[in-house]
């Protein structure tokens, strides 16, 4: 099921948060659980089995590790618990990529469609397991709390990444949002809804018109824009829905994003997007592996091993690797090079916009080199007025989305409706009728990060 | 719940919608979208996980929508404010006038529509004339915005001249641009003046005197095709005419009907459809007390506003839609017995497919 679907909104929305807020402590876990399982499996029930075995692999395997005492046999269980998360995810995910490129997938014909959201799954799977080995948190013994933290549908489909210590304490309590929670969660719900629908899917009409000029350099530079700002809005619509939701179900998700475009550098940029990936990154593949505490030499290292999997983890394929590899890059870059040397701000600011731009154009290619359009079109200099006409046509939408952007004016905006809480409910309803408008007008609405 | 009224609003808004989605009985049809709706998928707990009850069931919620037409003009209104001059392949021109965005339409498929008219020509030996009747982009381009995707009509045209003789067409249609609007502002089609140009130019082509127009009727408030795409709620809506025809009868796959305009579609949405009954496989237009000979025409929809002054001249005409005829071409001429076969179809659909190339025979 999708947030940004009529039948979400009408059918399965408002009935689950009523339901729970009003039922007693025993029921909440399970009811959330039932619910959960609902949502993944609408229309698509094939790996619920797949699921619900990982489920008691990892809760099994969490009972063990806080158990055992002895240290051999706490790594064994650590390694068959990660094991089969990642083993899952490697299969499901990248057996099809790993067999075309070893030129074996004329011989071995796999190519297993995609469990929705097991990148999700899996990363919160063994974020727990790991946190229970270094003892950093207890394990969950109830079968049912574990598995509506897993399964949790505000954020089992596309994120954020959840650390199951966030919500340990909620999972055990009769969770009741009070009127605080409720308001400023529906308000999170209907921006982020608002984003996906009313910027980003427009956005994405855009960045469709402009690919198809390819050979226009106009078009290709109104791509990049129309193209970063739809992945932005798309992306953080969806992890703000899931916060809002969260906060209405008396859970408290970690943010995702805190206005990426306004950062200082290109790693500041990485602290402000998609913050629960790289953190997960960080804690459990940068950290363990020695972070920045064994030389430079390694240092470098262990970034190119961390981007090159991020990358990877975007997608199955060769302009997702090097995408990663390209931030490796603008982020040595600043890390030994800018940061060192007092460059005045603006040309870090500057350095970090034209690496997403570039990142950009190798992530919303096909394949590896499938960015080269760009290239060329922007090379051969020539401008066409087509790609006016849809600057023009998109042009109110652009204006929008880019102060969008802009953190002061967004936090004025935010202080306001908390000042006057009768503009905020007249302009929440309003944003939130004009989403049903919207939806009613195109009921089929895409994802871009789906495919994870 | 006084604590949380933005939250009781929103969850209000919503539970009432759902209410009544549930409680009112479903819309068989939307005339807006001249489509059926989706209705509610018959559910089961094993549906639950099937894509295409999923599918369905997302079709029905959107379909069945509460004020669903309200909310589309909302959204479409709301896209007008901002300045979005191109909503679902419409593009909103100046004073109101709405235009087909052209620019998928493809020179190649021309040619083949063309070639195949050749075929049919060389095949019969019948003469074949097309008339290929250019969008309104093409007559008021100066209604486009600047820089407006679209295709270049005239050298469409040029391409089928190639193949077939055209019967000239967008000259006469410029120069009798100020006598009144020759396309409709809201529907792709011409009116019943834009018509008539198409009809002298025919006349002059076939070497017909012109005879004189029928009378027309006048309906205002029509809101067309274009509309049906893109429906902006401070849209201009256009006055649409008919003719009052005597003495010419229509049979459309072998059944006569009741004059030559249905009045029962007047009562609806696209009452450009009223003309002619709308598309048939084949029709034929019987004149008992004029004209003489017979002619067989190839036409899509356009035709229908040119087809009954054309009546006027011939005993017989014999018309087949290329987009509803399954026969064979060839034989059809052949059996018509017409000394002409005139083609009337306009530059977008010889534009946008090999529809005539497709036809049995060629």
């Amino acid at each position: 099921m999708l947030f940004s679907s009529l039948s979400f909104l009408f059918y399965f929305f408002p009935a689950v948060l009523l339901i729970h807020y009003f039922l007693p402590q025993g029921w909440q876990n399970p009811f959330l659980f039932l619910a959960s399982l609902v949502f993944y499996a609408w229309g698509d029930a094939r790996y619920i089995p797949l699921f619900f075995a990982l489920l008691a692999v990892d809760w099994g395997a969490g009972l063990l590790l806080e158990k055992t005492k002895t240290p051999w046999r706490r790594k064994l269980c650590l390694a068959l618990g990660v094991g089969a998360n990642m083993g899952s995810l490697l299969f499901y995910k990248y057996i099809g990529f790993f067999l075309e490129t070893l030129g074996l997938n004329g011989a071995v014909p796999l190519h297993p469609s995609l469990p929705l959201g097991i990148s999700f799954f899996t990363f919160q799977a063994v974020g727990y397991l790991v946190d229970v080995y270094r003892g950093e948190t207890r394990c969950e013994k109830d079968p049912i709390a574990f598995g509506t933290f897993l399964f949790l549908f505000p954020q089992l489909i596309a994120g954020p990444i959840v650390r199951y210590r966030d919500l340990a304490v909620s999972l055990h309590r009769r969770r009741k949002p009070g009127g605080q929670a409720l308001e400023s969660g529906m308000a999170c719900f209907v921006a982020g809804l608002a984003s996906k629908v009313l910027l980003a899917n427009p956005l994405g009409e855009l960045s469709a018109e402009m690919k198809a000029l390819s050979g226009d350099a106009g078009a290709a530079l109104i791509f990049l824009l129309a193209y970063g700002l739809q992945i932005y809005f798309d992306f953080m619509g969806y992890s703000i829905m899931a916060v809002g939701m969260g906060r209405m179900l008396g859970f408290s998700f970690p943010r995702n994003f805190r206005h990426p475009y306004a950062a200082s550098s290109v790693t500041d940029f990485w602290r402000r997007w998609h913050i629960t990936l790289s953190g997960w990154f960080r804690d459990y593949v940068y950290i363990p592996l020695g972070g920045n505490r064994r030389g430079t030499g390694r240092t470098l290292l262990n970034m190119l091993i961390v981007w090159g999997l991020t990358g990877f983890w975007h997608g199955a394929g060769w302009n997702f690797i090097l995408w990663g590899l390209w931030y490796f890059f603008c982020l040595t870059l600043d890390k030994f090079v800018l940061e060192k040397r007092s460059f005045p701000s603006w040309t870090r600011r500057g350095w970090m916009l034209f690496s997403v731009a570039v990142g950009w154009g190798l992530f919303s290619a096909d394949s590896a080199f499938g960015g080269a359009w760009l290239l060329k079109s922007l090379a051969g200099l020539h401008f066409s007025g087509r790609a006016l006409f849809f600057l023009r046509d998109y042009g109110a939408l652009l204006a929008v989305s880019v102060l969008l952007c802009v953190p002061k004016l967004v936090e004025k905006g935010k202080a306001l409706m908390r000042r006057r809480p009768a503009v905020r409910l007249v302009s929440v309803l309003g944003l939130m009728a004009l989403c049903l408008a919207a939806l009613a007008e195109s009921s089929y609405n895409p994802f871009l990060y789906f495919h994870f | 719940m006084r604590k949380a009224p933005l939250f009781c609003a929103v969850m209000a808004l919503l539970l009432i919608l759902l209410a009544f989605q549930l409680l009112l009985p479903p819309r068989e049809t939307s005339a807006l979208e001249n489509r059926v709706l989706a209705q509610r998928p018959h559910f089961s707990l094993s549906a639950l996980t099937d894509s295409h009850w999923s599918d369905s069931f997302e079709a029905f919620a959107a379909d069945q929508m509460p004020a669903r037409d309200v909310f589309v003009s909302i959204y479409t209104g709301m896209r007008a404010l901002a300045g979005h001059r191109l909503t679902n392949d419409v593009i909103s021109g100046a004073e109101g006038r709405l235009f087909d965005r052209g620019d998928g339409w493809s020179g190649r498929s021309v040619r083949q529509n063309a070639a195949a008219l050749a075929d049919l020509q060389a095949q019969t030996g019948v003469p074949v004339y097309l008339l290929a009747v250019p969008s309104a982009a093409a007559v008021y381009p100066e209604a486009l915005p600047r820089w407006a995707p679209g295709a270049d009509e005239g050298a469409l045209l040029g391409i089928a001249e190639e193949e077939i003789q055209v019967i000239p067409l967008l000259s006469a249609l410029e120069a009798a641009k100020g006598e009144g609007p020759l396309y409709y502002l809201t529907d792709h089609h011409w009116t019943a003046r834009g018509a008539r140009v198409g009809y002298l130019s025919v006349c002059a082509a076939l070497g017909l005197a012109p005879a004189q127009e029928w009378p027309l009727q006048t309906l205002p408030g029509f809101h067309g095709s274009f509309f049906a795409r893109c429906p902006v709620p401070w849209q201009k809506a256009d006055a649409f005419s008919y003719p009052e025809t005597a003495g010419i009868r229509l049979i459309a796959e072998g059944r006569e009907k009741d004059g030559l305009v249905d009045r029962e579609q007047l009562k609806g949405r696209d009452w450009y459809a009223s003309l002619l009954y709308g598309n048939h496989g084949m029709m034929e237009l019987i004149n008992e007390k004029e004209g003489e000979g017979t002619l067989f025409v190839i036409k899509d929809s356009y035709a229908n506003a040119l087809l009954p002054a054309l009546a006027r001249h011939y005993h017989r005409i014999v018309a087949v839609d290329a987009r509803y005829f399954s026969g064979n071409i060839v034989d059809a001429v052949k059996e018509s017995k017409g000394d002409k076969v005139l083609c009337i179809n306009g530059v977008s659909s010889l534009a946008s497919g090999r529809t005539l190339a497709l036809l049995e025979g060629l």
